[in-house]
């Protein structure tokens, strides 16, 4: 199609052209088009099908407010083409058809609606229940828009932003920009935001200007040029506001164009006040076919020639209710359109100008009438116009028929803010009533049609933002409502909604195929409130979100039950279809690495998540860890354990503290000695381990778990909240790299770095040191033996980390050290019947079913968090208590968490797995389990529920006694 | 001693251009293709101290007296004192010297719990945004001031150096832990705005 040239309110660059594929061949558009606009303008009428009917569907709005043109493209379904811009070498398919748009299999469907009456999958096909599960299958099969690949990955860049702003001003139409610039006049820090690639708005593509001499666009270009030159204002385009929340949390996404580094970005806007000005949107008129490819809102077929340069058809019929509507018969006349035809629902209250050049034109005007029926099977070839109240009619033949009720504000951002509306009689649409303080409207969302209100009212939001914010311009606030005051206000309207009939094919939801007859089915079911009727026949839950069916809606129930019209249904967000991954922007999952990790992972080390964490679980591709295992237990190896939480906890109430969370006497830790202690929660619960040492008078250190770090700081300040007492914390974790060098060649790999005398004597199991190692590498070694071997546990400074480990594994290498990861650490220690929070606890254990009782000091001055509970589960004979288990089967070993049973022939559940590992130091698969109190008895047989296979299939392990391993822990001690 | 190499956690992969040891840190100075800026200055290596007690208004590291409001800064010479609630406050170095923290047992040594980084240059405060909701372009900000809060996703300490256009800049600092993937993200967000690494040359510039 030949696209107008000399046109100054031209927004796309006809010397750029764009290729881009569809239907396998290639078509071109030009930079600046939207894919809608270079389809259509590539001759493409019929963009898809209707979601249950499968009509064809068309271009009808211009800034998706319905799924009329979604799309798939490039391999993302449901794409807006109306509002995406066109980018070089798309690929753009059809979706929701049998073949192909223009000759969809599935068009049959549309003969079938007397069978798909409103809810009918509410109450058709349910019974014999066996039917509903396939036919669920079939619907789902032929109804829905897009289908998307579960393997499908989205390629684009995601990324977000987050501003802050005094005042937030939603729309960069003539309104928006005026408010924008008073309230940055003010010194306010502005935020524009407009869904469109420019600003302009309703001005954008205008030339009327009733009353005035500088065209509409002239008057867009202006404003935008000051918003442009004013370093208050920022501008945010291709940017469509999707949420609004408390305290004025505003939410929106920028589609990136090829030149921008994303493509899309989620923007997220903390401001102190809010001003709306998202304009007015054309009520569809209703009608027989309202939704034929042919007919289209009078804004989008003036939009298509005046921005894209492309004329909308060839010979029109108009049918509106609004000045607009004339205005743009007149211009689409102008630019080369036959218009047959101007049919309007109002019987007077024309502009008279306007009336004036349509008859200068000799375009038949019939006032008071309106469309009844298009024509056309696939495309609208004619159109059947009507007189209100007689019914006498005229049928014009035409290739396009732009229709539209009137102007209907867009006042959803409003609504998110808890604005409400009301039905204004005069103007036949409903009007933002009260907003909450902070939010202000200002343009065609209140009802304004005149150009010089539209921009007056915009001052004066601005200026009353600016003023809510703090500025002092209340007087020019004041200056400005009153200009506005002496200025048009909201115009007369028409509220007119279709002829009278079934309204079998007048749609009022075109994503969901809702038609009129549909809501006097549902109103006959006794579903009598739009709320419900949305909720019954679906109506606006499409991805338009109701831009279309939003306001008919209630005129329609109240012009049906001959009520007072109620409100428009409750908006939520996002206002606009947004992808998931734009919500999740760079998705990036931030974790910690400890100060070895990248040497580890050249050691061939596997990570997993632990907590924030990532830890070396493996260091090799046995999973079983056999070697790894072995080396410790024969020879010497290290473990990185630099996650282990660490802090400082120091002054004069220091000890106090540590006894209000630690169920242990914390006054009892020995100079060079170390403590392990245990913290409960008052339910008795263990909710973390660790040992607590003294370095110095009122200076503690103690550790935590890994996944414990994080909370501790916090635990300790909350109960410890109402005492007055002075103590501090200093979280150590992330600078205290820790070694653990472990098994019976340790001490011979830690002499040769170290001058210290590390002997047994010197020494000895549970006392800790501070010393050097070699080049003066300052550490806090511990003697500890959470492996059961011997060890040193060396707690380095993070920035000497790498050069420690790199020393120990140069000293042990003629001793064949090497790292072990965290799964042979797991095994070591089970041998041992070592435990670990999580794995062999969860949120009901307690202390006692640990057998970690010797923790707990009964006598403290100060009582411990938990000793309440701990005193009362003492008695409980029945409690979950830790059990060492033993399986029958050497090659057997259920998975962590397997569910244990007795042996009864109910196979009452009696308890759980917490780790079972093959331990080749024992010669068996061993395990540690919590098992109800009377089943822990030596030698006790337990069924083990083999989740891998059915119900009746049991493993079998006996009740063994723990530890598994050095039973007399000589091996720690050496 | 000189032989044991003390390790940032930090790691831009860039060329180095000037390299400094420095009591056994190896410190870029410069690195190449800097570019005009924006720039992310890797301070890790320097010392950061933790101050707690009752009462921090006895307290004067290296003869600073600690902020009296919380979220002020106060910057002598190269060290920076942030006040970060009734009981505590940080001491960040922005330039190595011979300070030795204080034997008292109100301070601790943070260094090597913490990563340390700047941004300056044109165009810091525009990449802030996009990796904080923390607000460091507003104007009512009196510089230097301290901000609390998640930056690029994890929990930090944020210190506004200045905020009008053109001359831009702010330190941060983390948990040691997260310098891979903050560095990650920062850079990633500052692409558009040019961000590369760059030597600790250019703090020195910028104070």
């Amino acid at each position: 199609m030949k696209r107008r040239l000399s046109l100054p309110t031209r927004r796309v660059d006809l010397q750029r052209r764009i290729p881009f594929f569809y239907k396998k061949r290639t078509c071109y558009g030009v930079k600046g088009d939207t894919i809608a606009t270079a389809l259509y303008a590539s001759g493409v009428r019929i963009f898809g099908r209707s979601l249950k009917y499968h009509r064809p569907r068309g271009l009808y709005s211009m800034d998706g407010e319905c799924s009329n043109t979604m799309m798939t493209v490039d391999g993302v379904p449901n794409v807006r083409t109306e509002t995406t811009l066109l980018r070089e070498d798309m690929v753009i398919e059809e979706q929701n058809v049998l073949f192909s748009a223009r000759n969809d299999l599935l068009g049959f469907m549309d003969r079938l609606d007397r069978f798909m009456p409103a809810g009918f999958y509410y109450e058709s096909l349910h019974k014999p229940a066996i039917l509903w599960p396939m036919a669920a299958k079939m619907v789902r099969k032929a109804a829905g828009l897009g289908h998307i690949d579960p393997g499908f990955r989205f390629s684009g860049i995601c990324d977000e932003i987050y501003p802050a702003a005094d005042v937030c001003v939603i729309g960069g139409g003539p309104a928006g920009m005026s408010a924008a610039l008073a309230a940055a006049a003010s010194g306010m820090r502005v935020i524009l935001l407009e869904a469109r690639p420019w600003l302009g708005g309703s001005f954008d593509y205008r030339l009327y200007a009733a009353g005035e001499t500088m065209p509409l666009y002239e008057q867009a270009g202006e404003l935008s040029s000051r918003v442009a030159s004013n370093g208050g204002i920022r501008v945010f385009t291709r940017t469509a506001m999707v949420g609004g929340y408390n305290d004025n949390l505003v939410t929106a996404v920028t589609e990136g164009t090829p030149e921008d580094p994303f493509d899309y970005r989620y923007v997220e806007i903390r401001t102190k006040s809010v001003i709306v000005a998202t304009g007015a949107r054309e009520r569809p008129l209703l009608f027989e076919n309202n939704e034929r490819p042919g007919v289209m809102q009078p804004d989008c077929a003036l939009r298509l020639a005046r921005t894209y340069g492309i004329l909308p058809g060839r010979d029109a019929v108009f049918s509106v209710g609004h000045d607009f509507g004339l205005e743009a018969a007149l211009d689409l006349s102008d630019l080369g359109v036959s218009v047959r035809a101007v049919a309007d629902v109002r019987k007077d209250g024309h502009d008279p100008a306007l009336l004036e050049e349509i008859h200068r034109r000799n375009i038949a005007f019939f006032p008071g009438w309106a469309a009844a029926l298009a024509e056309g099977n696939k495309k609208v070839n004619s159109v059947r116009l009507s007189q209100i109240g007689t019914g006498r009619s005229r049928a014009f033949s035409c290739d396009l028929l732009a229709a539209a009720a009137g102007h209907t504000p867009a006042c959803e951002p409003l609504a998110l803010f808890c604005g409400r509306l009301a039905y204004n009689e005069t103007t036949g649409y409903f009007l933002p009533g009260k907003y909450p303080p902070g939010v202000f409207a200002a343009g065609r969302v209140l009802g304004l049609e005149a150009p010089t209100s539209i921009r007056a009212s915009g001052e004066w939001a601005g200026h009353e933002a600016a003023a809510f914010c703090g500025a002092d311009c209340h007087a020019a606030a004041k200056d400005a409502r009153k200009a506005l005051d002496g200025l048009p206000g909201p115009h007369a309207g028409s509220n007119w909604i279709a002829h009278p009939g079934p309204g079998r094919k007048r749609f009022v939801c075109f994503d969901e195929d809702v038609t009129e007859k549909n809501v006097r089915q549902a109103l006959a079911r006794g579903f009598d409130v739009p709320e419900l009727i949305k909720r019954f026949t679906a109506a606006g839950t499409g991805p338009g979100q109701g831009g279309i069916s939003g306001h008919n809606l209630p005129l329609l129930v109240s012009a049906l039950t001959k009520k007072n019209a109620a409100v428009p249904t409750t908006v939520r967000p996002p206002l606009r279809p947004v992808l998931l991954s734009a919500y999740a922007g760079n998705g990036r999952e931030m974790t910690k690495k400890t100060p070895v990790h990248e040497a580890q992972a050249k050691q061939g080390a596997v990570f997993r998540r632990v907590g924030s964490w990532h830890r070396a679980r493996y260091f090799s591709a046995d999973l079983d860890v056999t070697e790894e295992v072995a080396n410790v237990r024969s020879n010497v190896g290290i473990l990185d354990a630099s996650t282990l939480g660490c802090f400082r906890i120091f002054g004069p109430d220091a000890l106090s503290a540590l006894q209000r969370v630690y169920a242990g006497d914390m006054s009892a830790i020995r100079d060079g000695r170390i403590k392990y202690a245990a913290m409960c929660n008052h339910d008795g619960c263990v909710i973390d381990d660790g040992v607590v040492i003294r370095t110095g008078t009122n200076d503690y250190r103690f550790t935590t778990s890994t996944g414990r770090a994080g909370e501790t700081g916090e635990w300790i300040r909350y109960h410890t909240r109402f005492e007055k007492w002075d103590f501090h914390l200093v979280n150590l974790t992330d600078g205290t790299g820790v070694i653990n060098l472990a098994g019976p060649r340790a001490r011979d790999v830690l002499e040769k770095i170290t001058d210290a005398d590390i002997s047994n004597e010197a020494f000895s199991f549970g006392s800790w040191r501070a010393f050097r190692l070699a080049g003066g590498i300052p550490v806090t070694c511990m003697r500890l033996g959470f492996v059961g071997e011997l060890s040193f546990e060396l707690n380095i400074p993070a920035s000497f980390m790498q050069a420690a480990w790199d020393m120990l594994l140069e000293a042990g290498r003629d001793m064949a050290l090497r790292p072990f990861g965290v799964e042979a650490q797991n095994v070591l220690r089970l041998e041992k019947g070592h435990v670990i929070l999580g794995q062999e606890s969860e949120q009901r254990t307690n202390l006692l079913d640990l057998n970690l009782g010797f923790l707990w000091s009964r006598n403290k001055d100060i009582k411990p968090v938990g000793a309440d509970a701990l005193g009362q589960a003492e008695s409980d004979p029945n409690r979950l208590t830790l059990t060492g288990i033993r399986m029958a089967d050497t090659h057997a070993v259920p998975p962590d968490g397997s569910v244990i049973v007795n042996n009864a022939a109910d196979r009452r559940v009696i308890g759980y797995i917490g780790t079972i590992r093959k331990s080749a130091a024992v010669g068996a698969v061993v395990g540690m389990a919590l098992v109800e109190g009377p089943y822990t008895r030596e030698g006790t047989r337990l069924a083990i529920y083999d989740g891998h296979s059915n119900m009746n299939v049991f493993q079998h392990a006996t009740v063994v006694r723990m530890p598994f391993y050095d039973p007399e822990g000589e091996r720690m001690r050496i | 001693m000189n032989s044991i190499q003390r390790r940032s956690p930090v790691v831009f992969n860039a060329l180095e251009k000037e390299v400094q040891d420095r009591d056994g840190w190896r410190i870029v100075k410069k690195y190449a293709g800097e570019g005009a800026g924006p720039y992310l200055v890797d301070l890790s290596h320097l010392p950061r101290w933790d101050l707690q007690d009752r009462d921090l208004s006895a307290y004067r590291p290296a003869g600073v007296p600690i902020p009296e409001s919380i979220g002020e800064s106060r910057i002598h010479e190269t060290l920076m004192v942030n006040r970060m609630n009734r009981t505590q406050a940080t001491i960040w170095h922005m330039a190595p010297n011979s300070d030795v923290m204080p034997d008292e047992k109100a301070f601790t040594d943070i260094r090597e719990n913490t990563a340390c980084l700047a941004v300056l240059g044109s165009g810091s405060i525009a990449l802030s945004e996009k990796v904080s909701r923390l607000d460091l372009a507003d104007p009512a900000h009196r510089t230097p001031s301290l901000l609390q809060g998640p930056f690029a996703r994890v929990p930090c300490q944020v210190v506004l150096l200045r905020n009008q256009t053109g001359r831009e800049g702010f330190i941060f600092m983390f948990s040691r832990g997260y310098a891979g993937d903050v560095v990650d993200t920062v850079l990633f967000a500052g692409r558009e705005h040019g961000l590369r690494p760059a030597g600790e040359d250019r703090m020195f510039d910028f104070i």
